[in-house]
């Protein structure tokens, strides 16, 4: 009798376990985090084939990291189970259409993107009458230098709802105060984060002062720094650093600051962001001075308290 | 309703309040815990924050083994502390089982300490080293304390003594203190700690493993 009693206990705890199982991967499936408030969050990688400069670009070193970085950034989000559509368009697929039909899909569609582009920049001008914006700002698609480029005010004709709430551009320059951009009276802009976030009223230091805007755009003061350079800690590069950010961002479900912070601590021999050198300068070779070189940073505007792992009462 | 009857419901009873056990039961591991709460013994001992003041609310920690440690486990985590009117979260990394980092980011009012922060900078840092090499009984730090009174701390610089470096540097983020070994022109393992308008920001402190790191 007491055989018959173990046996049927045991046989209970073990189809506990396997409906307790059947419980944790429905609700992975439905891609809740706690309270099963998403509504809808997109992530999307786009980034350029062009690294054909080895001076000023990093060759065939920067594009394969750039490659390999944003495919464990992919990662990352796949794992998170906490965006319902997310893409890596790294490469050929970064195309000025692809990329002007995927904010509208977006902004359609989600209450939350998040967008991370690797790559260049590169001024050019628009030809819509009465443009007095002067010099718009592009990125390189995946064909570079010569080819059609992703222009900023045409980024911003897709903007519907105004969901694309962070922005990771590392790229030359779009950090800077002077190339943030602006929106003239017919809705016509100029800049990249005026473009991508249809705003630029943020705060112009998002890590020491987060705004509460729910809106974080990180970019580039002059030159951006390559994935394949070296932090000088232990044999760490600038690729670890970015897809670290993310990880922290959506593994801890840290805040951009927080994620800012951890990363910058595990590949620096720095404590925090804000000692370590992209927040205090760094300095990269200067193409417009040969043989000098000059100050950059990393910049981040508006709320460094923003969550990238949505879901968890977070507002759109 | 038959024997059987009652005796299968009961079991499907009890399948099904264990299923809901198991599949919520904490994921935070005895030893997670015990690593996450030495982050408050350091906040109270060698920030002399007075946690008790606090509602400490942990955000959960995981364990991961990044190849960069070589096998070693890191241990990470977040806290947050909120009074009425003082919050504060709190970021840490333990490695090789020692706390490794800690950030402490101030989100709202001023916090809540068991004794007055000096505003001079020098004893600000010279404070805060005695109360962590008596938290860690790690006489190594008398030597980097020692340090503090051959630089000025309000203007970025760089002494050496022996083998012992320290680096100051000054902006208007923070303050910032870096002692690092050197061993034949490169650096090893050591110790940085941050202040931020007044308050301690940040500690790093990679001596327990940085002999891995750079194999």
């Amino acid at each position: 009798m007491k055989k018959t009693v173990a046996l049927i206990l045991c046989v209970l705890l073990s189809v506990s376990l396997v409906f307790s199982i059947l419980i944790l991967s429905i609700d992975d499936k439905n891609g809740s985090h706690g309270d099963g408030q998403n509504e809808g969050s997109a992530f999307i990688i786009w980034g350029t084939l062009d690294y054909s400069d080895e001076t000023y670009m990093g060759g065939e070193t920067e594009r394969n990291t750039s490659r390999d970085v944003c495919d464990t950034i992919y990662g990352f989000f796949a794992d998170a189970h906490a965006y319902d559509y997310y893409e890596n368009f790294w490469g050929n697929d970064t195309q000025p259409d692809q990329v002007y039909s995927n904010v509208s899909y977006c902004e359609e569609n989600y209450n939350f993107t998040a967008i991370f582009y690797k790559g260049h920049s590169i001024g050019a001008y628009c030809d819509v009458e009465g443009c007095e914006l002067g010099e718009h700002w592009t990125l390189y698609a995946a064909g570079g230098y010569g080819e059609e480029y992703i222009l900023d005010y045409l980024i911003h004709d897709r903007m519907s709802s105004g969901t694309h709430d962070f922005v990771f551009l590392w790229t030359c320059g779009y950090g800077a105060e002077d190339k943030l951009g602006e929106i003239d009276e017919n809705g016509h802009s100029v800049g990249m984060m005026a473009s991508w976030m249809d705003t630029t009223a943020l705060e112009a230091d998002g890590y020491a002062s987060p705004d509460g805007s729910n809106h974080c755009f990180i970019g580039f003061d002059v030159y951006s720094i390559w994935f394949s350079n070296k932090t000088g800690y232990a044999d760490f590069d600038y690729g670890d650093f970015a897809s670290l950010f993310f990880k922290y961002a959506l593994y801890e479900g840290w805040t951009v600051n927080d994620a800012l912070d951890a990363a910058a601590e595990e590949t620096h021999w720095q404590s925090s962001f804000g000692d370590c050198q992209l927040y205090t300068g760094y300095l990269m070779a200067d193409p417009e001075d040969v043989g000098q070189s000059v100050e950059c940073y990393m910049r981040v505007w508006g709320d460094g308290n923003l969550r990238l792992l949505r879901g968890e009462g977070e507002g759109g | 309703m038959s024997l059987w009857t009652k005796r299968l419901c009961s079991a499907l009873v009890l399948v099904t309040v264990l299923a809901v056990l198991f599949a919520y039961a904490p994921t935070v591991y005895l030893a997670e815990s015990s690593d996450a709460d030495e982050v408050l013994v350091f906040l109270e001992e060698v920030v002399s924050l007075d946690v008790a003041k606090y509602d400490v609310t942990q955000l959960g920690t995981s364990v991961t083994y990044p190849d960069w440690l070589n096998g070693l486990a890191q241990v990470t985590g977040k806290y947050t502390l909120e009074s009425e009117t003082s919050k504060i979260d709190v970021l840490f990394k333990f490695r090789n089982s020692t706390l490794s980092w800690c950030l402490m980011r101030i989100l709202e009012g001023s916090p809540h300490y068991t004794e007055s922060q000096s505003t001079d900078l020098h004893d600000l840092a010279n404070g805060f080293l005695q109360n962590y090499q008596d938290y860690s009984g790690d006489s190594e730090l008398e030597a980097m304390r020692n340090m503090l009174d051959l630089v000025d701390v309000t203007e970025n610089s760089t002494k050496t003594v022996d083998n012992l470096k320290l680096t100051v540097s000054v902006d208007a983020f923070s303050f910032c203190l870096d002692w690092r070994y050197t061993l034949d022109g490169t650096d090893c393992g050591g110790v940085d700690v941050s202040f931020r308008n007044g308050h301690f920001y940040a500690l790093g402190d990679d001596r327990s493993y940085w002999q891995i790191i750079i194999q």
